[in-house]
């Protein structure tokens, strides 16, 4: 198809119109880089999308938007049965749960086996200080090496608390990464269900040259 | 922002649509009282049930909210966005629904008769809408009607010339040549509304 032939297709593909092989000629001209047929196709875009301001206005009722504020609060899981074709296989399931834990739980688990570890530690030195404590001529020495092992329960504190915080910012950049997944998914979601749409039409299209084809003598 | 903006369907801020996705109730409440009745109207032209494009706008605002659609700056304004979506949600309900609905000699808006029922709260939807809706009563019919058909109906080319009886090459000729009117009139609109 010629350049004239393609900007010919513009105002039809902008109103949905076009067929889908004149469509993806279109679309890989557009990506080409034609300035003018990309000016002339958001042009007509902007045409296409003034055309329902000029229909009979009809307000929504006015308890739509309350019943929207609801249902916005309500679990996907709970409409599925309503809506069956508006959730198909695509949405993550319970097996997601398994990869990516609840944050709560796992950030208080880890917490309190940080607790453990420090208050075992202290039991530690307490029942050695104990064990030192009748023999006064080492309490010198000893109260030294108590000094030293608490010194080194606070560094294996500091780094525990340091694993934590990066255990934290991985949680959370896992998490970051899940909702952008998941926001990827529901695009595809959304992409997958308009390419079902076409190839319905074209199948029943075909059906229907079939049809005419075989009612033609 | 300008006043008469303030409530503009046509000039929804995109940080309000892009808040609307992230869990701003104001925004989303914005968002909604902006753009509703426009929605609403175009759902029930293509549905033809009042019921059924409560339905459609029901659905697609709860997607925006549990962001499963998401605006993007890059894909034009957020009308254009929800309008797309709401064209596009409508037309296949209507495809999918049994027996499917037609309403060939149907139409809600009333360009044929240089008239159109309503007014819009903004003053800046109101002047789009005007010079809209009289450049559609000023087309000839069969141009209006293969627009129509192919806008609210979601039909191709070939859908339209065999509901219309008419030649398939007539039919692409009579959309090209209406929606390049429709264009040259928006363009003056266009120009004095950024002078102004």
């Amino acid at each position: 198809m010629t350049h004239e032939d393609l900007e010919e297709t513009v105002p039809l593909y902008a109103i949905g119109a076009l067929e889908k092989i004149e469509r993806q000629a279109l679309e890989a001209h557009l990506l080409s880089g034609c300035i003018s047929c990309r000016t002339a196709f958001k042009e007509f875009q902007s045409v296409a999308i003034s055309l329902p301001f000029a229909l009979n206005i009809v307000p929504p009722p006015r308890a739509l938007k309350a019943k929207i504020m609801g249902a916005r609060t309500q679990t996907p899981s709970a409409e599925t049965p309503a809506h069956p074709s508006a959730t198909p296989s695509l949405e993550p399931g319970e097996w997601m749960k398994h990869l990516f834990p609840p944050t709560s739980p796992s950030t208080t688990s880890f917490g309190l086996a940080l607790g453990m570890v420090f208050v075992g530690i202290l039991v530690l030195l307490m029942f050695q200080g104990w064990k030192s404590s009748p023999r006064v001529t080492e309490d010198t020495r000893a109260r030294g090496e108590l000094q030293t092992q608490v010194d080194a329960a606070n560094a294996q504190r500091t780094t525990l608390q340091q694993q934590l915080t990066e255990r934290e910012e991985s949680l959370t950049q896992t998490r970051e990464e899940l909702q952008r997944r998941m926001e990827e998914l529901a695009e595809l979601k959304d992409q997958l269900i308009h390419r079902e749409a076409e190839l319905d039409d074209l199948k029943a299209q075909l059906a229907e040259q079939g049809g005419h084809s075989a009612s033609m003598p | 922002m300008d006043s008469t903006l303030l409530h503009a369907a046509s000039a929804i801020d995109p940080k309000v649509a892009a808040r609307a996705g992230k869990g701003d109730h104001l925004a989303f409440s914005q968002l909604y009282d902006q753009s509703s009745t426009v929605l609403f109207s175009l759902a029930v032209r293509i549905l033809g049930s009042r019921e059924e494009a409560a339905e459609v706008l029901q659905d697609l605002f709860v997607d925006v909210w549990r962001k499963a659609v998401r605006y993007d700056v890059g894909r034009g304004t957020p009308i254009a966005w929800l309008l797309i979506l709401t064209r596009s949600r409508a037309i296949d309900r209507l495809r999918t629904s049994q027996p499917p609905v037609r309403r060939q000699n149907v139409s809600t808006d009333d360009a044929q008769n240089g008239t159109t029922a309503g007014q819009f709260e903004s003053p800046a939807d109101q002047a789009l809408r005007t010079v809209i809706s009289t450049t559609l009563a000023d087309l000839p019919q069969a141009q209006r009607q293969a627009i129509e058909l192919s806008y609210y109906e979601g039909l191709s080319p070939v859908e339209v010339a065999t509901r219309l009886n008419q030649p398939l090459d007539a039919v692409t000729a009579r959309i090209r040549l209406g929606m390049s009117k429709l264009r040259e009139s928006l363009h003056t609109y266009w120009e004095q509304d950024k002078s102004a």
